[in-house]
């Protein structure tokens, strides 16, 4: 069995915990679903689904199960840092130290960042240009299905071996064969490149819908700003994975073919895997936050009542923020000594790309500006994110000064810096985009006060739990340790941050109320109309939640909010003849290949060779049976889509 | 537009992006290999180790291939059963004899010793000419797979679809193999 033996099952007590929840987790499910007898229900509703909605949801499920597990990692490191000081070494092992801030890093960018993007996009894009799906659904489907397969390595090596102790880029020649002989690093290559080539599916189809696939009318400079960020964001990806791809095959033949691209001798340069990731590395911050920027631009002109102000230069200064963001990887490692130009052009360039984020953060106020603002909680989170994106983006400007990041570099003060960034614009990016679009896709409202109150929790917790960060790091504690002495005086400070991780996840734990609550609570928060919150985008002016094709007539527009001045000017729909709907058939083939995948990789791992052959021979199978299928797509005839729209009491 | 027409549409312009991506992957490799490439380790230099007339025959029976296969992208639209196929047919001939020309040169550079295991150098130069062959090999597997179906049942609007990305995917190779004549071989005897 290849490098696998019972020595894989080895843990400490504390993994042990975590192995026995899971499998008692996964098997309660299981359980659950027989008893209720919803197999067959799970697989022709959800596993074999190529609707957009459906699989929007289902990226943001995953993500948020990752959330947990990314919060969980956060909290023991931050209890081992409050802890392990001077005489006492805290509760955790290095090794297992080690392997939870890689894994913390690795969940939390690949598999909740992404994630939650790509159920955002895959929610409301098709919607917003009035289409009735993505331009190549079973794409879209193996692309979920690829991304879950490798999300679920960071959970199989906390059972059967470890995840890689490397830190979440897993540099060289540390993550190299000779320094790290054993599974963990496979792991993260496997769950990179895999789920990897799920983003970079969806980017291409992203893309192809938005070109192509947009509703008369709806010229590039009427799209609504969020399809505008996704649309950059979507470029980034195209131009950035594949340099993800490449970077990540070339440490594999390193590890396993004995190639020498990064190791520390035969000529090898660990220094250009360092440049190579951060090649990919940095647009990949960017493809996070622009289409977040997109929701607050969906969120701030709801509820302030107002156009939004500036959408051209919103536009220009996506555009300039892409372009930006491929010239600035350098300052990730000034420290590399690449001499002072270098550093010069690169850090200017990194100052640069504050001042197109500048104007998006102006006309965000300026559209608030006067306007009737509604303190929903949507608008909560669009407060939070703009102080807190606003302040993170300060101290990333003062690191893009060469001469001070040299102090900086590595330290806990990067680790505020980008936390403030990244939970600041994504994390709450996204709460503004589940609250905001929640009634439009599940049907009813969440609950205000239980939603205020996580919105609290997480502003007050994270300002707790990070800004002693700041602190620290200008003290000089550096990132990933997990002792230090007490004559230092750093531990008063790491317990205040642990407890600021405890607020953050009573946070957490309202979100969790708020949905229970409003699942309970649905029959008085239910939306009957479609637009609950007066919007201004096409989706609204579909049924909540929508029908399996979205709208019975493709929309036609004429201005950028065509639905809002529809509104104002008191047009209602015109009756027509409802016509045949051209739809694409359910498929398991994306669920097969991704599950496939997940084997192929975990036999890569262990070096299973009879399982590689197996599970890839099984994948191109499922890949050319896919190729030759009929019957992919079907016509909605329009009897009944006449007989489904009148049900739904249009 | 009906559907079908919508298909083609987005299809190959889907296909475009696609192509856009690995032309990404591969200015990676390149990159790699410009600068990994006189980090021979001791071994000797890539220059002694080919023979350039043999490269340039083989340059020419790609480039032909990708002829042929602009001439099949244009039978297939004309909806010609054979012409299709004799034409894709001939590239693939073209891509395999490419294939094996270019793959007994690895072998004479593997067994001299100067594998990929040997520097930095021949790690960069069996990647991104190791890539571009499996390329080659996607892509014969893949025109067999299409030629089947169109001598069963002939030329229909899936196969007018599927063909035209083929012929795009082979002159992509050449694209390719033409940067990598340029990058690697002709900066390598010069």
């Amino acid at each position: 069995m290849g490098k696998l033996s019972w020595r894989a099952l080895e843990h400490d007590w504390i993994e042990y915990i975590a192995d026995g929840s899971m499998v008692f987790g996964a098997l309660a499910l299981i359980i659950l679903i027989t008893v209720k007898q919803r197999w067959k229900w799970l697989w022709t509703e959800w596993l074999t689904t190529v609707d957009h909605k459906k699989i929007g949801i289902m990226y943001i499920l995953v993500s948020a199960l990752m959330l947990f597990k990314g919060l969980v990692d956060a909290g023991m490191m931050r209890a081992q840092q409050a802890t392990s000081v001077g005489e006492s070494f805290g509760y955790l092992h290095a090794p297992h130290f080690q392997q939870l801030f890689t894994a913390h890093g690795a969940t939390m960018i690949f598999f909740v960042g992404m994630g939650l993007i790509f159920g955002v996009i895959n929610l409301l894009l098709p919607m917003q240009i009035g289409a009735r799906d993505v331009a190549f659904p079973f794409l879209n489907s193996l692309s979920f299905w690829l991304f879950t397969s490798g999300g679920l390595y960071i959970f199989i090596s906390l059972v059967i071996g470890v995840f890689a102790n490397t830190g979440w880029v897993a540099y060289p020649p540390l993550s190299g064969i000779k320094y790290n002989p054993w599974v963990g690093v496979d792991y993260w290559l496997w769950s990179v490149q895999i789920s990897g080539a799920g983003s970079l599916l969806s980017g291409i189809n992203f893309l192809v819908t938005i070109v192509k696939m947009r509703c008369p009318g709806m010229t590039w400079m009427k799209m609504p700003v969020f399809v505008w960020a996704s649309f950059v964001a979507l470029v980034l990806v195209i131009f950035a994975f594949p340099i993800l791809t490449a970077t990540v095959g070339m440490l594999s033949t390193d590890r396993l073919l004995g190639t020498h691209f990064f190791t520390a001798e035969a000529g090898g340069s660990p220094m250009m895997y360092i440049n190579l990731i951060w090649a990919w590395g940095h647009p990949e911050v960017y493809i996070l936050v622009l289409p977040m920027f997109g929701v607050f631009s969906e969120v701030v002109p709801t509820f302030c009542k107002k156009r939004l102000f500036g959408y051209t230069s919103m536009i220009w200064a996506l555009v300039a923020i892409a372009f930006l963001s491929f010239i600035v990887w350098l300052h990730h490692f000034f420290t590399m000594g690449a001499g002072a130009s270098v550093n010069a052009f690169f850090g200017i360039m990194t100052m640069v790309i504050a001042v197109p984020t500048g104007v998006k953060v102006f006309n965000w106020l300026f559209t608030a500006y006067r306007g009737k603002i509604e303190c929903k909680t949507p608008m909560l989170w669009f407060f939070g994110f703009i102080i807190l994106f606003t302040m993170g983006g300060m101290t990333g400007v003062l690191m893009s000064v060469p001469a001070i990041d040299f102090q900086m570099h590595n330290s806990l003060f990067l680790i505020a810096h980008f936390h403030n960034v990244i939970i600041g614009g994504v994390v709450f990016g996204f709460f503004a985009a589940y609250s905001f679009w929640f009634p439009k896709f599940i049907g009813f409202k969440l609950n205000e006060k239980w939603g205020v109150a996580a919105f609290w929790c997480w502003v007050v917790g994270f300002l707790v739990a990070f800004m002693p960060l700041y602190v620290l790091g200008l003290m000089g504690a550096t990132r990933r340790l997990n002792h230090y002495e007490t004559s230092t005086g750093w531990q008063p400070l790491f317990i205040t941050a642990f407890i600021g991780f405890l607020i953050i996840f009573a946070g957490f734990l309202c979100q969790v109320i708020q949905l229970l609550v409003s699942i309970r609570d649905r029959k008085d928060n239910m939306d009957t109309t479609g637009d609950p919150w007066d919007a201004r985008t096409l989706e609204w002016s579909t049924t909540s939640p929508p029908p399996f094709y979205n709208y019975a007539f493709t929309p036609e527009i004429h201005t950028r909010d065509q639905f809002w001045e529809d509104k104002q000017a008191g047009l209602k729909p015109e009756d027509r003849e409802y016509e045949d709907i051209h739809m694409p058939s359910s498929t398991g083939a994306g669920f097969a290949i991704g599950t496939w995948s997940c084997v192929f990789g975990f036999a890569m791992v262990w070096q299973i060779w009879w399982l590689v052959t197996v599970s890839f021979v099984a994948m191109i199978v499922h890949l050319i049976m896919r190729v030759y299928a009929k019957n992919v797509d079907y016509y909605v005839p329009a009897a009944q889509v006449k007989e489904i729209e009148m049900k739904r009491g249009v | 537009m009906n559907h079908v027409e919508e298909q083609y549409d987005k299809t190959v312009f889907g296909f475009w992006v696609y192509l856009i991506t690995d032309f990404v992957l591969f200015a990676a490799y390149f990159a790699t290999y410009a600068v990994l490439q006189h980090r021979t380790f001791g071994g000797p230099p890539l220059s002694e180790m080919i023979h350039m007339p043999c490269v340039i025959g083989r340059t020419l029976i790609l480039l032909l291939g990708a002829f042929f296969a602009g001439i099949a992208g244009i039978q297939v639209h004309k909806r010609s059963r054979s012409g299709t196929i004799w034409w894709i047919l001939l590239t693939l001939l073209c891509g395999v004899v490419f294939f094996i020309m270019q793959f007994a040169e690895l072998q004479s550079i593997y067994q001299a010793g100067s594998g990929w295991q040997r520097s930095a150098a021949m790690s960069a130069f069996f990647n991104v000419v190791g890539v571009l062959l499996i390329h080659i090999v996607f892509a014969s597997i893949w025109t067999i797979l299409f030629v089947i179906p169109i001598f069963r049942s002939g030329v229909d609007d899936t196969t007018v679809r599927r063909v035209t990305c083929l012929r795009m995917f082979w002159q992509f190779i050449n694209v390719i193999w033409i940067f990598i004549f340029t990058i690697v071989y002709m900066m390598e005897v010069v």
